[in-house]
């Protein structure tokens, strides 16, 4: 797997998080469950240090992304990009294949990483 | 979402009766290394990073022997439920800061609106303290399926 795509999708995940642990609803879940989230600071780190190993022009389109559409990485299921549902070309239906370099979605622009 | 549409999320393939790990890390690194070998994550790495920073917010050990470790992820296709056993227990930095004998970890991708809805479920139907005194002594999934769904 191209080893930036794969911090790619471990940056959203991460800011997916960031959003979630300030989240009303993830937070009475988390109550009930008897967990104390301890505020985002840890995960604020582990966010700046990943962003450091990401080339700047890759992680200037990865903010752009996500300012425009709040995803900037977009999962692949069926052949489609999950985001705009446009059909990725089929020489890349083998997720070996379309994750073994950076691509972007012929559409929305998106990266494209293969589930 | 009733306690037995649980059921719906657990499958056989799904289920580790003894984990090998001895440590916080080593569960999670197992169980992520499990979801990739059923083919429901492409990378152990990206899960379990993932993981390992959740816990960084406070351990997910919910006390009496249970912990729930969980994350949204891209990298899952629908909400996946993992199942596994340590009969001899591991320190998880639960709670209660009792050793965890049951692990149910919990990937969805950011978008599943019943993520929430089932870890909410989950917790109550894990922390009914009958059904939780049974679970501490099952040894397979069917045991753990008769449990949950009221048989036993």
């Amino acid at each position: 797997m191209n080893e930036i795509l794969q911090k790619l999708v471990m940056l959203q995940d991460l800011d997916c998080m960031i959003v979630e642990v300030k989240s009303k609803d993830a937070k009475k879940v988390q109550k009930k469950m008897g967990l104390e989230i301890k505020g985002d600071e840890k995960l604020q780190n582990a966010r700046k240090v990943l962003e450091r190993s990401i080339p700047p022009s890759i992680l200037s389109r990865y903010h752009k992304l996500m300012e425009r559409y709040g995803k900037a990485v977009a999962p692949v299921v069926n052949n489609s990009c999950m985001c705009c549902f446009v059909t990725v070309p089929k020489r890349l239906t083998i997720r070996e294949v379309g994750n073994k370099e950076l691509r972007n979605c012929e559409r929305c622009g998106r990266f494209l990483y293969w589930v | 979402m009733k306690q037995s549409d649980l059921l719906n999320y657990f499958h056989k393939d799904l289920f580790i009766p003894e984990l090998r790990a001895l440590s916080k890390d080593g569960v999670l690194k197992e169980m992520a290394a499990w979801l990739e070998s059923q083919k429901k994550v492409y990378k152990t790495s990206i899960i379990y990073d993932l993981l390992k920073n959740r816990e960084k917010l406070g351990s997910t050990g919910i006390g009496g022997g249970i912990a729930i470790p969980h994350c949204r992820s891209i990298a899952v296709e629908k909400l996946t439920v993992l199942f596994a056993i340590k009969s001899k227990g591991i320190d998880f930095k639960s709670t209660d800061k009792k050793s965890v004998k049951l692990f149910f970890m919990v990937a969805a991708p950011p978008q599943d609106v019943n993520y929430l809805v089932f870890l909410g479920k989950l917790v109550e139907v894990l922390t009914d303290k009958k059904i939780k005194k049974m679970l501490l002594k099952v040894k397979s999934f069917e045991e753990f399926k008769n449990i949950v769904s009221g048989v036993k």
